[in-house]
């Protein structure tokens, strides 16, 4: 997401986000006048995710302990409780980290799926057959000192 | 009538270089070719885009070199942008050339039509690996290892057998030279050009002698410093112990 800010707001640069993520049940609605209609959501656990939001510090994304609870572990192992903010806290987490963690796992067992695009390659630990992308088993690297 | 040129791609009216031109406008619009000024050699450079599944890009900065064997001679390509550390470990060389393989199990494709794009795709996957690296912090998949033990290690893929390698060690060194119509050093009764003469000399012609002979020599020597290694010239007998 700050990465997509930044992009559109290149004055924003300095701009740091903090997250804050709650589970619960939720009203969701429009009000306003018509052509005039802010989205809208109420409820406990909307209150308890923007308390997470304004004790983390700009980087971080803070959890409560039930939507840490249903983290597979991949993803749980980058969140640590924090005292301050009163829920855990991943810092500086960004999907591209957790997207190259799971990719080494594809390299370790056989290869990635790559895929050429208008807007570059991309490579994935997912088959996207249906987008015209192959299966690679990339070669062994190699280097010796000159 | 024409005269053949010693630049490839002046070669055939340029013919290779407009094949190539189209697919990569096509495949990698990020990168374009430019006369070098000096060398007068054709270069291809500008970058390559890479995204997971979220879709954020990363750049790459990167040159392609060709040689005047091109096609029948891989390209160099080099990191220019110094995103990554260009060391050994990583397997760059200092100048930021990417060691994409071992030069016996090239994938180079200079015949195919397309070897330039599988050749560039699999430049994609070596950085999409180093960016891993970048993360996890350590380089993600099977590598060779450095230096002469890629070779060493090459080697026993192609025999396939600890015991056989073994036994071939002194072939490789040239301190063993069977005659074809020897017994085997494997150890098998069969006479060698029935039995590994054919994979010794397959190996020889990928790797060449001399790296052969250098990569099993510091094999060896390597094995003598750590005591394991023990080889009766006369008798025509070896050890090594791992």
């Amino acid at each position: 997401m700050e990465i997509t800010l930044k992009e559109c707001l290149p004055e924003a640069d300095a701009l740091r986000l903090a997250i804050g993520v709650d589970l619960g049940t939720t009203l969701v609605s429009k009000l306003g006048t018509r052509a005039h209609r802010d989205r809208i959501c109420l409820g406990a656990a909307v209150e308890e995710a923007a308390a997470c939001e304004e004790r983390s510090q700009g980087g971080w994304i803070g959890i409560t302990k039930i939507v840490y609870d249903g983290l597979p572990e991949e993803l749980a192992t980058h969140f640590q409780y924090s005292s301050t903010a009163k829920c855990y806290v991943a810092k500086d987490l960004q999907v591209t980290n957790i997207e190259r963690a799971k990719r080494a796992a594809a390299y370790a067992g056989g290869g990635v799926f790559l895929q050429h695009t208008e807007r570059g390659a991309v490579v994935s630990d997912r088959d996207n057959s249906a987008n015209n992308s192959i299966f690679i088993t990339p070669a062994r690297p190699y280097a010796h000192e000159q | 009538m024409r005269m053949n040129s010693n630049r490839w791609h002046e070669r055939d009216g340029g013919a290779r270089l407009t094949h190539d031109r189209a697919l990569i406008v096509e495949r990698y619009p990020g990168l374009s070719y430019r006369i070098h000024a000096v060398s007068k050699r054709i270069l291809l450079e500008g970058h390559l885009i890479l995204r997971g599944d979220s879709g954020v890009p990363e750049r790459i900065e990167i040159r392609i070199e060709f040689s005047d064997q091109y096609p029948f001679q891989e390209p160099t390509i080099i990191e220019v942008g110094k995103r990554f550390p260009h060391i050994v470990d990583r397997h760059f060389h200092a100048n930021g050339a990417c060691c994409l393989w071992l030069p016996p199990k090239s994938r180079w494709k200079g015949h195919e039509p397309d070897g330039l794009l599988s050749f560039l795709d699999e430049a994609v996957l070596f950085f999409d690996r180093q960016l891993i690296c970048d993360v996890v912090g350590y380089f993600p998949g099977p590598q060779w290892g450095q230096g002469y033990e890629g070779y060493i290690e090459y080697v026993q893929e192609q025999l396939g057998n600890d015991r056989v390698f073994v036994a071939l060690v002194p072939v490789f060194t040239t301190d063993l030279n069977p005659g074809r119509n020897d017994l085997c050093p494997c150890g098998k009764s069969r006479k060698y050009k029935h039995c590994h003469l054919p994979t010794v000399e397959s190996i020889r012609r990928e790797v060449g002698p001399e790296m052969l002979r250098a990569a099993f020599r510091d094999f060896v020597r390597r094995a003598l410093a750590k005591g394991n290694y023990a080889y009766n010239k006369s008798e025509r007998s070896e050890q090594i112990f791992y």
